[in-house]
């Protein structure tokens, strides 16, 4: 069966397999059929867990905390009201709910929205794959929390800016000056390391650019 | 907006065709352009390449690790969480 759902931001028209529309599955679940949410659950639970695992840095965590989320939403699914994508409103009650978590646990020490930490700069200039990939890491690790989550948003789940801004709860500029602000940063960083004559597979483009 | 914004801007794919065309013009003249922006874009690759997580990855790509995730959702949900008033009509946005 097929069916024509209006998409959340503009109005457009798409057409669904109704099988694989979260929207009629939801309203199974606000009729009362908890075993629909089983469906929910099934189909984010994996990218939920990956998003927040960013967040939080431990599995055992992340699983407590998306397990905490799905509840979340369960109880507030009559709150739902499809004016955004229904992932992007599970994904930002996972997201409040893992930086909860978080400053319940580091409350005593730092604001989470404010950690910020610092490391000694490493400026090798021909630098093997693995020492990269590990600077890269920590610096990503270094990074402010909100510009790290749309980094990691934008790059390892491969979100739209309006995904994120969705998931992150603000405008959309601001959600790609994140993204931007977190880039330039890391490059700023890790200048002379990403020198594109560290790079051999580089070398190509390199000298395509210099003809 | 910065010069490194277009660029990114460029990498992201968030530029209409004209303001597109008129910097992959100002790349094929200028190779101090084009080094940022080959810059920018072997940053955002190396990147994407240090997805610290792989090894939890493979644990939670598992069928039978997300089947297990799912039962303890639902076994917390249907423990804890109130049930859902059946309503009449669905709210629509």
């Amino acid at each position: 069966m097929m069916a024509f759902l209006t998409d959340h931001d503009g109005g457009r028209v798409e057409r669904r397999n109704s099988m694989d529309s979260d929207h009629l599955i939801l309203e199974r679940v606000k009729q009362g059929d908890i075993n629909a949410f089983s469906t929910i659950v099934q189909r984010h639970q994996k990218a939920m867990l990956f998003v927040v695992l960013r967040v939080v840095g431990d599995l055992m965590l992340a699983e407590d905390v998306v397990q905490e989320a799905f509840i979340k939403a369960f109880q507030k699914i009559e709150s739902f009201q499809g004016r955004s994508k229904f992932k992007s409103w599970l994904f930002q009650i996972a997201i409040n709910t893992a930086k909860n978590r978080l400053r319940s646990m580091r409350s005593d020490v730092v604001d989470i929205d404010k950690v910020s930490v610092s490391h000694a700069e490493t400026q090798e200039t021909d630098l093997s794959r693995m020492d990269l990939h590990r600077i890269l890491n920590t610096e990503i690790e270094s990074l402010p929390p909100k510009q790290k989550l749309a980094l990691s948003l934008r790059i390892y789940d491969d979100m739209s800016f309006a995904e994120i801004a969705e998931v992150m709860d603000c405008p959309y500029d601001t959600a790609k000056a994140n993204y931007r602000h977190a880039l330039l940063k890391l490059r700023d960083k890790l200048g002379s390391s990403l020198d594109l004559k560290g790079w051999s597979e580089d070398r190509t483009l390199l000298v395509e650019a210099e003809r | 907006m910065s010069a490194s914004a277009d660029w990114i801007d460029l990498l992201e794919g968030e530029l209409d065709s004209a303001a597109e065309a008129e910097l992959e013009v100002l790349l094929r003249q200028s190779i101090i352009d084009r080094k940022q922006f080959l810059l920018l874009s072997r940053l955002r690759d190396r990147i994407a390449e240090t997805d610290c997580w792989t090894v939890a990855k493979t644990k939670v790509e598992s069928l039978e690790y997300q089947k297990q995730l799912t039962d303890k959702i639902m076994g917390a949900i249907r423990k804890k969480a109130r049930p859902v008033k059946p309503v009449r009509g669905t709210p629509r946005s």
